[in-house]
């Protein structure tokens, strides 16, 4: 009886021990974003932050009708900055197959957004747009995350909104995307 | 007078010393008996099958299985013991749905630990076993992770093109607990929890084993795995041996 007694509770202990392990950890490392690094032109070695920098993917920021605007306060959907002084800024990039087409993710960023948004119709924000390319390449993770997408082939041109950009050259760091612990991208201004 | 009186004396004391003597002797001779009970053990073939698999193939369904084992009695106490089955299986979450299918086989040895009462031929025992399976996994779909996604979309992007990993292979050591109790007549039936420890594995490039027959699933921390199982099996008997029991009994005079 004893001997049944000690079964019973060896086969109540395996059962305990599976527990769900599907759920994804935070501090797993998964598809990363891009991250950019503002650094001074005339000092390259030294960050320098944007003025009233706003963030946001092209198309990402609407209106009540569906039709793309410019963000007028903090809450405003799918704005990543806005309007804030900053040396730094984490771009999420669109997933898509993996079939080794080239994928394209825009991002507006507009410098001095405070211009655009007082009353003084004379001043205005400057707007530039980035164009990243890029391939992506899916990676297994575990189990709980499955799979996570790393970007390869990366490649940024500059687009001017208005003729002259407040951008005044990019480097990219590394052109593969693995991790988020360290700046692939220096925007020099 | 004074020479008849020690002479009586002297026999007398010779007489209650030789009874005394004899008396003591007897109790030595008499102290215990020893009494052998002679019983028959049946020696033979136990085959059955897995009754957990199959109802899990019934009520589950995402499985699909069944395992057939048998043991042959060594000794008294050893048995050779083995299983042999069949699985697919398939194992779904947020992120993946994976199916895994195959056959493994397992083989070892089974001690009994249980002293049995008179004629009784039931097993508490721990089992040792080294398991190998074939098999392949098919990744049904799967998604690609990523905290940020609903910046640019609702939902996590899918890959729905199932990818097939075959020739895969797995060997794994395994100890085992359990019971085996006789029903009735030659009919047994008997439970068991499994420890696994996976020695070697053949993974698929860019994604691992989720699932091994016979292994059962794999786990995130550790090459460890665990199983249990509810067979009823039938004895087919092929010799018998004496069991002898000596008993020593104390005799009542």
């Amino acid at each position: 009886m004893k001997k049944l007694n000690i079964l019973i509770l060896l086969l109540s202990v395996v059962m305990l021990a599976c527990e769900r392990d599907d759920i994804c950890a935070e501090g797993v490392s998964t598809t990363p974003r891009l991250l950019i690094e503002f650094y001074d032109i005339n000092n390259p070695d030294d960050l320098k932050s944007v003025p009233r920098i706003s963030v946001y993917g092209e198309g990402r920021v609407v209106d009540e009708n569906g039709t793309p605007t410019e963000p007028t306060t903090e809450n405003s959907e799918g704005t990543l900055l806005f309007n804030e002084n900053s040396t730094t800024v984490s771009l999420p990039l669109i997933v898509d197959l993996d079939n080794n087409d080239v994928i394209t993710t825009r991002y507006i960023l507009e410098k001095d957004t405070n211009l655009r948004l007082d009353e003084d119709d004379t001043t205005q924000s400057d707007v530039d747009i980035i164009e990243i390319t890029y391939t992506t390449n899916f990676i297994y993770v575990s189990r709980a995350c499955g799979y996570k997408s790393v970007f390869n082939n990366l490649d940024i041109d500059l687009e001017p909104v208005d003729g002259d950009t407040w951008i005044n050259n990019i480097e990219l760091v590394t052109t593969e995307i693995e991790n988020e612990n360290s700046a692939h991208v220096r925007i020099l201004h | 007078m004074k020479i008849q009186h020690t002479y009586v004396f002297c026999i007398r004391s010779l007489i209650i010393l030789l009874l005394l003597s004899s008396f003591a002797y007897s109790q030595e001779e008499n102290e215990t008996v020893t009494d052998t009970l002679i019983y028959k053990q049946k020696y033979g073939l136990r085959l059955g099958a897995d009754m957990s698999k199959l109802a899990r193939t019934f009520f589950e369904d995402n499985y699909t299985g069944f395992e057939i084992m048998g043991d042959y009695r060594l000794t008294k106490k050893i048995y050779l013991a083995g299983e042999i089955g069949n699985e697919e299986r398939t194992l779904e979450n947020e992120v993946l749905n994976n199916t895994t299918k195959g056959s493994y086989f397992k083989g070892g040895i089974d001690l009994n630990f249980y002293k049995n009462w008179l004629d009784m031929e039931n097993m508490i025992y721990i089992g040792f076993r080294g398991g190998a399976s074939t098999f392949s996994q098919t990744l049904n779909s799967f998604k690609i992770y990523d905290v940020n996604h609903q910046y640019w979309n609702d939902d996590l992007f899918a890959v729905e093109e199932g990818t097939e990993f075959s020739g895969l292979t797995a060997i794994w050591l395994e100890i085992l607990i359990g019971i085996k109790a006789e029903l009735f007549n030659n009919f047994y039936a008997g439970i068991n929890a499994q420890l696994k420890g996976l020695i070697t594995e053949t993974a698929p490039g860019n994604y691992e084993n989720l699932y091994i027959p016979g292994f059962n699933r794999t786990f995130d921390s550790g090459r460890f795995g665990v199983g249990f199982g509810f067979n009823l099996s039938y004895l087919v008997p092929i010799f018998k041996k004496d069991k002898v029991i000596i008993q020593e009994k104390e005799s009542d005079e």
